[in-house]
């Protein structure tokens, strides 16, 4: 069987693609499987067992023949992307590509023959964007959706494999050579009588991301009074604000931003106690490595879905109710990045290390831990409440029921939720039904029934949407009505509808899952 | 009046100097300008995609708007 993995975004996401990749190998141990990703994250693809060949995709080259002006301008463009599908070699019995864009549709379109089966975007007969699988339109859910999904994008993609839920992990392990090269970096603070040290990763990709630089000159000033050594971490346009750190603070703080590979940097990161950062592609690399984390969670990261996925971790978030923020480009105030204060980091790094949790006075920070539930994924839960948590145990025991076969879980906490819930129940079953004599009005050829009944499906489908609006934690459950009905679009009317019917018949099921009422399905 | 677009090749002219691309061109008539509005409109929602218009529609994402 031939796999094509396309991810052609960030090293973290390609990070968070190794448990499906294992995940494949799990459900089809003969599998053979080609990443295409950018060529700087070659190695994650080349040190993951279950790979057997890598394409670097050529985006930055692809963007530059784009830019071209002129006569013919689009002309280099079409011939390199004819080269990069030709280096494809189409065939796939499969192709997974997690990225939710158009040209993430229109690559999976190139890779795909008449018979793959696509397992996320992809271009639908009419040239649209759709998300293919139910744990993929669920996952788009989550990309649109955040503040109330309780699973983790890296457990949602192997669930989305057809593999049973389980504990996986990050892949990418360094070498005994990098290693030691880690190794002898840090042999300087333990000359300088700091052996235990922890890493700082002060830059972020997205700059509303970084947490502002003399918040981490306070977080090392402390690190070095509690006898810590400390090692900042980044790539070369790092270096400059890092160099002035260690300026400041002397020789219990080392640069390493600039200096290493990938490998080395992993090989770095093996010999440290703890990592402080945002949500980055070095996060993501020490959770492979198995470092423990404080990740500081700001703007519009999303902690439950692409926090440190590493068991023992733990997330900080500002404790505003625009946390975690649904639109970072139109923030006027930025209030996220001095709510966490370097005290909260101390304080939670205190308890990573051991100490028990002691909150500094005053602390405007929600505080959550990773740990693995009895069926392996991961959980993000408070260290004390937050007013969401108990909606997101039964939207995640619903979503597991209904899309990988889990038991039961508990029903939604209060009885206004409940009776909405069971509302939407009873709407998405009367959808499921019309949906279900649309198709066999148009398979029997009933023109005029079937219009009247399409009309009516269509109502039920905008009550439904409009009642889950009505409620926060509701909200997925309409999002993913329209994900999922996208996604099964469909050239065949009888095929839409079968497809429109099976999203309202999951919808049924976890709304009567969150109602408390029993499983059975619609009479 | 002229303009950058009106120089632009046809299919055919473009097939001289690229005939590995016949068959992704092959949507588009010998006489039609390879222009980005071109290309686009093939590539336009509403229309079953086909290799040309997944490629066109790479591109577009990566090409720099302008306005």
């Amino acid at each position: 069987m031939r796999v094509l993995l396309i991810q052609t975004l960030a090293l973290g996401d390609l990070l968070l693609d190794t448990p499906l990749l294992s995940a494949v190998q799990e459900v089809h141990p003969q599998a053979r499987i080609t990443v295409l990703a950018q060529e700087a994250y070659a190695e994650v693809a080349g040190r993951h067992p279950a790979v057997e060949r890598f394409i670097p995709w050529p985006g930055r080259e692809l963007a530059e023949l784009a830019s071209q002006p002129g006569p013919g301008a689009p002309l280099p463009g079409l011939a390199r992307l004819e080269r990069l599908e030709r280096e494809l070699a189409p065939g796939y019995e499969m192709v997974i590509n997690p990225c939710f864009n158009d040209p993430a549709g229109a690559l999976s379109f190139l890779a795909r023959g008449r018979r793959t089966r696509v397992l996320g975007a992809d271009l639908s007969a009419e040239g649209a964007l759709v998300m293919r699988g139910d744990w993929m339109a669920y996952y788009q859910v989550h990309l649109q959706g955040p503040h109330l999904n309780p699973l983790h994008a890296a457990d949602i993609l192997a669930l989305a494999t057809g593999a049973p839920a389980g504990a996986r992990r990050l892949v990418f392990a360094p070498t005994a050579t990098e290693k030691a090269a880690g190794r002898q970096m840090l042999a300087r603070l333990a000359r300088a009588g700091r052996p235990k040290v922890v890493a700082l990763q002060m830059g972020a990709g997205k700059p509303e991301r970084s947490w502002p630089w003399d918040n981490w000159r306070e977080l090392a000033r402390g690190l070095l009074r509690r006898g810590l050594g400390v090692v900042l971490t980044g790539v070369a346009a790092e270096a400059p604000a890092a160099d002035r750190l260690v300026q400041e603070l002397g020789p219990g703080v080392l640069s390493a931003a600039g200096a290493t590979d990938l490998g080395c940097l992993a090989g770095l990161l093996a010999g440290c106690r703890a990592l402080v950062s945002g949500d980055t592609g070095t996060m993501h690399v020490a959770a492979a490595v198995g470092l423990p984390i404080v990740c500081l969670s700001l703007a519009g990261a999303r902690p439950r879905a692409t926090g440190p996925y590493r068991p023992g971790s733990l997330v900080l978030e500002a404790a505003l109710d625009c946390a975690p923020c649904a639109d970072p480009a139109a923030c006027s105030h930025h209030h996220c990045r001095r709510a966490l204060r370097p005290d909260d980091v101390l304080a939670a790094l205190e308890h990573l290390l051991g100490e028990p949790y002691r909150p500094p006075e005053g602390s405007r920070t929600r505080v959550y831990r990773s740990a693995r539930a009895a069926d392996g994924l991961l959980e993000l839960s408070p260290l004390g409440t937050h007013r969401d948590q108990p909606a997101l145990e039964a939207l995640r025991a619903a979503w597991l029921a209904v899309l990988a076969g889990h038991p039961a879980g508990p029903p939604l906490p209060g009885e206004e939720l409940r009776r909405v819930a069971g509302e939407l129940a009873a709407l998405a079953n009367q959808a499921t039904r019309r949906l279900q004599e649309l198709r066999a009005a148009l398979a029997a050829g009933r023109g005029s029934a079937a219009a009247e009944m399409a009309r009516a499906a269509a109502g039920l489908g905008e009550r439904f949407g409009g009642t889950a609006l009505a409620s926060r934690e509701l909200t997925p459950l309409a999002i993913y009505q329209v994900a999922g009905i996208g996604a099964q679009d469909q050239p065949d009317p009888v095929n839409q509808a079968t497809g429109q019917a099976r999203v309202y018949g999951q919808l049924a099921a976890v709304a009567r899952r969150l109602a408390g009422q029993a499983a059975s399905p619609p009479g | 009046m002229s303009s950058v677009t009106d120089e632009a090749p046809t299919v055919a002219q473009a097939l001289e100097s690229m005939p590995g691309l016949a068959d992704l061109l092959r949507p588009l008539p010998p006489e039609a300008r390879l222009t980005w509005p071109v290309l686009e409109a093939h590539a336009a929602p509403g229309r079953p995609p086909d290799r040309l218009a997944a490629c066109v529609i790479i591109l577009s994402a990566l090409r720099p708007r302008q306005g």
